[in-house]
């Protein structure tokens, strides 16, 4: 596993990195956005997603709208991604920490190496990722997540990322806590 | 260059993002990258529903599968050759209610 700067603003440590891990041709940051604009990788998604697609929150959305509104909502997060590296961090008040929020929802206080997510009100895209600081966050990876837990195979694989990071970060000096992170995860 | 900033560095890999090139892509074309993808999506459908590949497509259009494949990506900015072309190999309608094929009211 290698990291690779999304944006990071010269002499700080303020900004988005991600996970780049091995045999893999792209970085997990730029894979997530490319799937999540296409729209040939998504209906293949949706279409064996099915069940969770008419039998949670969303019932009465067609495969095809799904496919849409994935890219509306994907389009809306780069969006304001691409606003940061435009504008800085310090013209948002909280930053990244307004995207990010911690990865548990019964989980309210910010703390460093949190597991952390991030997603658009009302929307199933995640994106996940590990705060290093209020403005210094590594991407571990990105999901659609239509069910309230994270049993589904595409989600769990996120939350062994998440771990593979931790280790990866300590193996490498970053120091982080054994006792964070440690309940059932969203 | 502080202590985490140094660690960070450390870990870096040589291959860089090329998202903000293709996230400026995506935002300054979004318009038509938009109808490209209802396209796709119509295109998607109606392959399923037919049972064909994306190569049978190709061979009724006589075009590539690759072409084909630009299209369901929602990466071509489809002529109105290419989208009637899409019209009649599959027997849908892509564009509906533009042309009234010839037929007047009395």
């Amino acid at each position: 596993m290698k990291l690779t700067r999304i944006f990071v603003f010269e002499n700080s440590d303020e900004g988005l990195l991600s996970i780049h891990l091995d045999g893999k041709l792209q970085n997990e940051f730029d894979h997530f956005f490319d799937l999540m604009n296409d729209p040939e990788w998504l209906y293949d998604f949706f279409v064996q997603q099915k069940e969770d697609l008419s039998g949670g929150f969303y019932r009465d959305i067609s495969v095809g709208e799904a496919v849409l509104k994935t890219i509306e909502e994907a389009g809306e997060m780069e969006d304001i991604l691409y606003d940061f590296t435009e504008q800085g961090l310090k013209e948002d008040k909280n930053g990244l920490q307004s995207l990010f929020k911690p990865l548990n929802n019964f989980e309210y206080i910010i703390t460093t190496h949190q597991k952390s997510k991030a997603r658009i009100r009302k929307g199933w895209l995640r994106l996940y990722a590990i705060r290093l600081d209020a403005n210094c966050y590594i991407v571990t990876g990105g999901a659609i997540k239509l069910t309230l837990d994270m049993k589904r195979e595409h989600l769990n694989s996120e939350l062994k990322k998440l771990e593979l990071t931790k280790m990866f970060l300590r193996e490498n000096g970053i120091k982080y806590p054994e006792n964070l992170n440690t309940f059932q995860d969203e | 260059m502080n202590d985490l900033q140094e660690k960070l560095s450390d870990m870096e890999g040589k291959i860089p993002s090329e998202w903000k090139q293709a996230a400026k892509h995506r935002r300054e074309n979004r318009e038509w990258l938009n109808k490209s993808a209802a396209i796709a999506v119509k295109v998607l459908e109606a392959l399923n529903q037919q049972n064909l590949s994306q190569k049978d497509l190709a061979e009724r259009m006589s075009i590539s599968p690759q072409q084909i494949n630009k299209i369901v990506k929602g990466q071509e900015n489809l002529t109105l050759e290419t989208i009637s072309k899409l019209e009649t190999a599959l027997g849908i309608q892509i564009i509906p209610g533009l042309v009234s094929h010839g037929k007047s009211a009395a």
